[in-house]
């Protein structure tokens, strides 16, 4: 089988190859090793302007992908905001680490940066007159290496009629599908140690920012996204072959399925995080991981009365839990399957309530039962992502399920990040629902908005100025420290009233 | 076999008596023996098959209940001991605090009452928790089955006379005669009669419920649930407490009725000291206890809000703990309430090798405590006792005064007495004891700047301030600082006052 699809790959590198032609000879010599190129190849033509460019072209790509990504999208000072910043240069010196030669910090550019081409290339640009060109969250970060892919990606008829799982044989990830886009995502928004990708409280406490928790669908767009879905490209050449063999099913709510698959691999990916972390020996003396547990348990002043107190909170007093957020959706998707399905994947509340129950037994729980149930529910994710990958979303989906996130908040212990989890969610649906209209809807959707600071920040900050996160890091905080659970739940109580109407 | 593995077969040692000491009353509270049984504060002593008669048994007219008190400087009794008690003392209310909302608000939130009702199912739960607190909070502790009101008296009666002076049984009818005075300490006891006299005795007494001992704790989880946190220092609860005894009575007990104050600060941190470290031996030894026990830590090493903008505890740096440190794993430094002061002596340049001893047991314990946040609880149970022997054995071999105590804050590095609350109270309170009955302006002070700031909302029980610049003028003064030069200046008035 394996063989099998080696040859299919080959066959198509040859082919692509022939197809190429003399193209390739303006290019450096093709390898067929797996390798990062840096972003310079890219800007070749993805930077505006572009001359002599094919009218069909600009009907599949925009070619000012990179122009967005340099001036907009916060990915491309992924790196400068650790080298170019004080935070960052205060971090470095709390942590130790050198910032002058971040590149060997592994911890930190396993997400600041493109790891992998770090890793292969060991020397990051410096040159003043292209600054951070090959430094941040990258093109190839995303996309996956491109040596291979590179020369064959321009030939579009070709290109266009391969399948997504061919063109991951050649490096090329699937960014369309929602679950690979996820996981990519959330390799660094949530962590994977599997990957070196952990945020640890080591690095909280020198000053790194809080990670917020994250919704694929809001994210994607407030990155801003670079791209048009296919939805918007109505008559490129080859559509109807490009959508057959990606699996784009037109009609269909992309939305919805975003949301969803989305919110399961984050639930799976924050409990992969911590199962890698527990899988051995080594990562049990690095339990507690205190990064992967609610941090207001902890950090709140000791006052009376105190917000703490009056907030609630689930589990012993005194014992800490793991950060809730990310299972807060799983059971919107959960709960589309049919009862079979549905029981076939097992009780997912079960293994939360062992998860509570053991660290409420212990301080930070035993690592070999955390980790244990950890698995379990990791298991358990990939069953209902794989059902959930086989639904179909529409119709009265979307009303459906804003009903049913109005149910999810009246719930006593949703925090903030949880409550922007059902917040974002609600903000995404919506655009699908027979409520998208609704001036009133809209209003209270507002409201909430401003109480769970919903909207994203947008942009980079002006060069030379502090970065965004920084610049908003104050407002995130306050708002995360004054967030009102009662006040969240009377809303959505209002807002599952307008629903009723 | 070198001079290291002889403590450590000590500590061994030591360790095995205190799992036996420990292990008693353990099975009480755990309500297996518990009708009818009392729990004597004095501890450790005192028979213990005795019974407790009720605060009413020593509240006649002619005895400790005379409205008219004597109060004649010249040691004999006042005769209105159960009126102070009884009208001041808050001893007396401690049985009826468990009744009081903020109470009740702890058995909501360890899931055993609700609406101010026991929840259906949780019933023999909340007996058995009800009996832990009454391990401090009464004299005796109420038997299952029994109704509080309806049962010995003295458990609603609070902390009575019996809980310090011991249970009655055999010695009330004896301690009025005239021949009782000519009795021994021992055979007092022997009827359980507990000697309150000495300081070192009412060091041992007090520090039993309010650092905790066996039997009687207060952990992260009742702190958690709404308990206040624990901070003893003995003469400034005694200052606190209304006397019911003469005071000419403390300075002729005393050693040296001149230094008595001093004698108590030493007693008091000696005693809170031992308890502290049994009572962490106790917990990283107990197979079935909570691990890691979270009070064992600095409160505000976790306890800060996150910003905004930038969180105090950020502001204020890492208190004792080098941000270098943070290279390595976050840890949480330990709670320094209890130690500080006495390991602070005990590396002062010129102290004997007792001390020495003991400064490097407490240096071992506290760097294995912050190795990590779930330290090893074999090492920290043997390290804990060892740093107890070692207190002892020091305590027994040098006698500490006033010379070293005022060397220990003129020597003290820049900062160092004032880089966390805990420390510059702890300070503080020790010069306070020195400086006599009349506060001096730099005593004001400090204790102004040292109060927790409260607005009318809320009150904060977070030292918030402690580290900012003062508000006063321009100054770029902290008040960190401040506090700090007030100590020095608070040191040279009364070395002053010595020399005179």
């Amino acid at each position: 089988m394996q063989s099998q699809k080696s040859i299919l790959i080959c066959g198509l590198v040859l082919g692509l190859l022939c197809a190429v032609g003399h193209d390739c000879l303006a290019q450096p010599p093709l390898t067929l090793k797996l390798d990062y190129q840096g972003v310079d190849r890219c800007l070749f033509c993805h930077q505006a302007p572009q001359d002599n460019v094919r009218e069909d072209v600009l009907k599949f790509v925009t070619l000012k992908e990179m122009d967005v990504w340099m001036a907009d999208d916060k990915h491309y000072r992924a790196l400068s905001n650790i080298t170019d910043t004080d935070l960052g240069k205060q971090m470095c010196r709390t942590l130790g680490i050198d910032v002058n030669n971040i590149a060997t910090a592994t911890q930190c550019v396993s997400c600041h940066s493109n790891p992998h081409w770090v890793n292969n290339h060991r020397t990051i640009s410096v040159d003043p007159r292209r600054p951070n060109l090959q430094t941040g969250v990258t093109c190839e970060s995303c996309h996956g290496p491109s040596s291979i892919w590179d020369p064959m990606h321009t030939k579009s008829a070709v290109w266009r009629a391969a399948s997504p799982d061919d063109k991951q044989g050649l490096g090329m990830l699937d960014v369309r599908n929602p679950v690979t886009r996820a996981r990519m995502c959330y390799s660094c928004h949530i962590g994977d140690a599997s990957e070196g990708k952990v945020v640890t409280h080591e690095m909280y406490a020198a000053g790194h920012p809080p990670l917020p928790s994250v919704e694929l669908e809001t994210f994607s767009h407030a990155m801003p996204a670079h791209w048009r879905s296919v939805a918007d490209k109505p008559d490129f050449e080859g559509r109807e072959q490009f959508l057959e063999v990606n699996s784009l099913r037109i009609g269909e709510s992309e939305r919805l399925r975003n949301v969803i698959l989305g919110a399961a691999v984050a639930y799976q990916s924050s409990m992969k995080l911590v199962a890698d972390q527990l899988r051995t020996e080594d990562g049990r003396d690095v339990w507690p991981q205190l990064s992967s547990f609610d941090c207001y348990a902890c950090h709140h002043d000791l006052a009376l009365p105190g917000w703490r107190q009056a907030r609630g909170y689930p589990g012993r007093p005194g014992r800490p839990q793991l950060n809730y957020w990310p299972s807060t959706l799983v059971e919107l998707g959960a709960s589309r399957l049919r009862d079979a399905r549905r029981a076939a994947i097992g009780d997912l509340a079960e293994p939360l309530g062992n998860l509570q129950a053991a660290l409420d037994r212990r301080p930070f729980g035993d690592p070999t039962v955390i980790g244990g149930i950890a698995a379990d529910v990791v298991e358990k994710l990939e069953a209902l992502i794989a059902e959930l990958g086989e639904l179909q979303f529409g119709g009265s989906d979307a009303d459906q399920m804003l009903a049913e996130l109005c149910q999810l908040a009246q719930s006593p212990t949703i925090d903030y990040e949880s409550a922007r989890q059902i917040g974002w969610a609600f903000q995404v649906i919506l655009q699908d629902s027979s409520y998208a209209e609704s001036p009133t809807v809209s209003t209270l959707l507002d409201g909430l908005s401003h109480q769970l600071k919903l909207q994203l920040p947008a942009g980079q900050a002006a060069a030379g100025d502090k970065p965004r996160i920084v610049i908003e890091l104050p407002a995130a905080l306050k708002a995360a420290s004054n967030y009102e659970p009662a006040d969240f739940r009377d809303r959505m109580l209002q807002m599952s009233e307008l629903l009723v109407k | 076999m070198n001079s290291r593995a002889i403590t450590w077969t000590a500590a061994t040692v030591l360790l095995v008596a205190i799992s036996a000491v420990l292990a008693q009353p353990d099975n009480r509270s755990s309500g297996d023996d518990v009708a009818g049984n009392s729990v004597a504060p004095a501890g450790e002593r005192l028979p213990t098959d005795l019974s407790y008669l009720g605060a009413r048994s020593c509240a006649s007219t002619t005895c400790h209940g005379s409205v008219r008190p004597d109060l004649k400087n010249d040691g004999r009794m006042r005769r209105d001991e159960y009126l102070v008690w009884l009208e001041e003392d808050p001893h007396q209310g401690a049985h009826a605090t468990l009744s009081e909302p903020r109470s009740l608000t702890i058995f909501e939130n360890l899931g055993l009452m609700q609406d101010g009702s026991v929840v259906e199912d949780q019933s023999q739960r909340f007996i058995e928790v009800k009996q832990k607190c009454q391990a401090c909070h009464s004299t005796v502790v109420q038997p299952a089955g029994v109704a509080a009101r309806t049962g010995r008296r003295s458990v609603i009666e609070g902390v009575t006379c019996e809980a310090c002076h011991g249970p009655a049984e055999k010695w009330l009818a004896r301690h009025y005669r005239t021949d009782f005075a000519a009795y021994t300490t021992d055979e007092k006891i022997a009827l359980g009669f507990n000697n309150t006299n000495s300081t070192e005795a009412r060091a041992q007494l007090c520090t039993g419920c309010h650092v905790g001992s066996a039997g009687r704790e207060v952990n992260h989880d009742w702190i958690a649930a709404g308990h206040p946190a624990m901070k003893f220092e003995l003469t400034s609860y005694l200052a606190q407490m209304p006397r019911h005894w003469k005071s000419s009575r403390d300075r002729l007990n005393a050693s040296n009725p001149e230094s008595h104050e001093l004698e108590l600060w030493l007693a008091g941190q000696k005693h809170a000291a031992e308890r502290s470290l049994a009572q962490l031996a106790h917990r990283a030894g107990n197979q079935n206890g909570v691990w890691p026990e979270f009070t064992e830590a600095d409160c505000y090493s976790c306890h800060h809000d996150l910003g905004p903008p930038i969180s105090w505890r950020q502001d204020r740096g890492f208190g004792s703990q080098p941000r270098s440190q943070a290279i390595g794993r976050v840890t949480m430094p330990v709670n320094e309430w209890y130690l500080f002061m006495l390991a602070e002596l005990a590396s002062r340049d010129g102290a004997g090798e007792a001390a020495s001893q003991f400064a490097d047991n407490y240096r071992q314990l506290r760097n294995s405590m912050e190795s990590s946040i779930v330290p090893a609880a074999d090492d920290i149970a043997r390290l804990a006792a060892a740093t107890g022997l070692a207190l002892r054995q020091w305590s027994a071999a040098e006698d500490i005064g006033a010379p070293q105590l005022l060397e220990l804050v003129r020597q003290a590095p820049e900062g160092r007495l004032v880089s966390n609350w805990d420390r510059a109270v702890q300070a503080y309170l020790m010069l306070r004891v020195m400086e006599g009955e009349q506060a001096g302006p730099e005593a004001k002070r400090i204790r102004r700047l040292l109060a927790f700031p409260s607005d009318r909302q809320r009150r904060f029980d977070s030292p918030r301030k402690f580290v900012g610049v003062l508000q006063s003028q321009d100054s770029e003064v902290t008040i960190r600082e401040e506090i700090g030069e007030q100590l020095l200046q608070l040191e040279q008035a009364i070395r002053a006052a010595r020399d005179n």
